[in-house]
């Protein structure tokens, strides 16, 4: 055992502790750059709409998002006439550029972003996809979880997405902010 | 003669009726018992909020709670040493699967994947319109995101918990723990700190351990990251080399070495705004750590 045990555990606590527990609802989102499928640096700065941004962690490999990928789809068009961006970010230490950048391109109309090393997934809190963080045009984060409440897309009661942006988009408060769903798990480095 | 031999019948019958009856009870959504589930192990129990609240409580014997789904790779890769486990510990605890597919494949995928499996402990399918709901029921500290296994002590307590992929020794060291086995043929391995307080600043040293250092460990035990801690107060008459002796004990080499990593993600949970401190002194200003040791137990009382 080496002496960085200690160093890291007690000593060093303060440095190791920021954002550790991922952006809270009400807290702003820092402006991120991450490559895109084509290894273009593209930012939260670039990409970002007039009236607010969801960011989506996403996976190529992953059953539940494949599930949801007709309506993320639908969410980024009829979310661009409201000025509200969608923004894919893929975390995943097991997909490779190569089959994120293909699968992206025949699935989604909305970038993908990779986060390599999954540092924005930490920094964010991130550990489900397909996860939501739906911020407003400052960046501060509205809604933080699930899509809506029906993974088969069958017969959803509760759509949790649209129901914050709708109600942020008429200047109203957000009811419910966040809500859980069963999903997989951002395969993080070295897991 | 034919009179007993009809008396005998009737009791056959009877005793048959009343069997069926308990196991048919066994399988509705309430009241439903792991073991007593057993026997029906490949015919899946659909259940809701209220019926896993129920299975959250173990029934007189440490209970450990899967809960995965076919759609779920790293939970179909685990299924296999799952049902290793469930051989190997039967009678000593409880096993029991949850599955998180679709009520569709209650009588399809699911009972499908567990005869593949040749798995015999009892399992359920949570139905729910509020998965957050009971996501937040069954860990306040989980997103939903599979697989997550849960080994709860008799009494209820967490004793252990991993979301992704299990290891399977460190799993298993949870559960001897917890029935309370001796490590045999498993290593302890311990750090050694030792503490000098600075400035009589002891109120302040013994918060920032009670809140920070003992609340990272409580928490690693739970996780399988750390077997035990102690930390002792050095009553001495004279002025000692050191105030406090702070001890953290690993199950096995693999645990020891995976430590560091292991804290990690403990310690930016706890602490994201850094350590909590009684005052405004910093760690260096009330506490010095004057030596450290790594060791390694020869023997030791067993439990």
């Amino acid at each position: 055992m080496k002496r960085a045990f200690f160093l890291f555990t007690v000593f060093f606590a303060f440095a190791l502790a920021a954002n550790a527990q991922g952006l809270t609802v009400g807290a702003a989102m820092d402006n991120f750059s991450l490559p895109d499928t084509n290894g273009k640096p593209q930012s939260l700065a670039d990409l970002k709409g007039k009236n607010g941004t969801v960011v989506i962690f996403v996976s190529s490999e992953c059953p539940v998002v494949r599930g949801y990928n007709e309506r993320m789809n639908q969410l980024t068009a009829d979310y661009a006439a409201k000025g509200i961006a969608v923004i894919g970010i893929n975390s995943n230490s097991t997909e490779t550029p190569t089959a994120i950048k293909s699968h992206a391109d025949a699935t989604y109309k909305f970038p993908v972003l990779l986060d390599k090393g999954n540092v924005l997934a930490d920094k964010l809190g991130a550990n489900v996809t397909p996860e939501v963080f739906y911020i407003d045009a400052k960046n501060v984060l509205i809604y933080h979880g699930a899509i809506d409440n029906d993974r088969s897309g069958r017969n959803p009661t509760e759509l949790y997405l649209r129901t914050a942006s709708d109600a942020a988009l008429a200047g109203k408060k957000v009811g419910r902010t966040s809500a859980n769903a069963f999903g997989c798990s951002i395969k993080r480095v070295g897991e | 003669m034919k009179r007993n031999y009809l008396l005998k019948l009737s009791l056959a019958v009877i005793a048959g009726s009343m069997f069926f009856s308990a196991w048919t009870f066994a399988q509705t959504k309430t009241g439903v018992t792991p073991r007593a589930a057993v026997k029906a192990a490949k015919r899946v129990t659909q259940i809701d909020i209220t019926a896993l609240e129920s299975l959250l409580k173990p029934k007189g014997k440490p209970l450990l709670i899967n809960f995965w789904a076919t759609w779920c790779v790293p939970c179909r890769e685990e299924f296999p040493d799952l049902v290793k486990l469930d051989a190997a510990y039967k009678g000593k605890i409880d096993l029991i699967t949850v599955s998180l597919d679709d009520l569709a494949e209650i009588d399809g995928d699911v009972p499908k994947f567990l005869a593949e499996m040749k798995a015999e402990m009892p399992a359920f399918l949570l139905h729910t319109a509020d998965e957050s709901a009971a996501i937040r029921l069954i860990s306040k500290d989980w997103a939903g995101n599979l697989p997550l296994t849960v080994l709860l002590e008799t009494g209820g307590a967490v004793a252990y918990q991993r979301n992704g992929k299990f290891r399977t020794e460190i799993l298993k060291e949870n559960i001897d723990r917890v029935l309370g086995n001796s490590p045999t043929g498993i290593g302890i391995f311990e750090t050694i700190d030792f503490i000098k307080i600075k400035d009589g600043k002891r109120d302040e040293a013994i918060y920032f351990y009670e809140n920070n250092w003992r609340a990272y460990r409580d928490a690693a035990i739970k996780r399988g990251v750390i077997d035990s801690y102690e930390l002792i107060d050095v009553r001495s008459e004279k002025d000692a080399a050191f105030d406090l002796i702070l001890i953290t004990r690993f199950r096995g080499e693999e645990q020891f070495k995976n430590s560091e990593k292991a804290f990690e993600p403990i310690v930016k949970e706890i602490t994201p705004n850094g350590p909590f401190l009684k005052g405004t002194s910093k760690p260096d200003d009330f506490r010095q750590n004057v030596s450290f040791y790594n060791g390694k137990a020869l023997f030791r009382s067993g439990k």
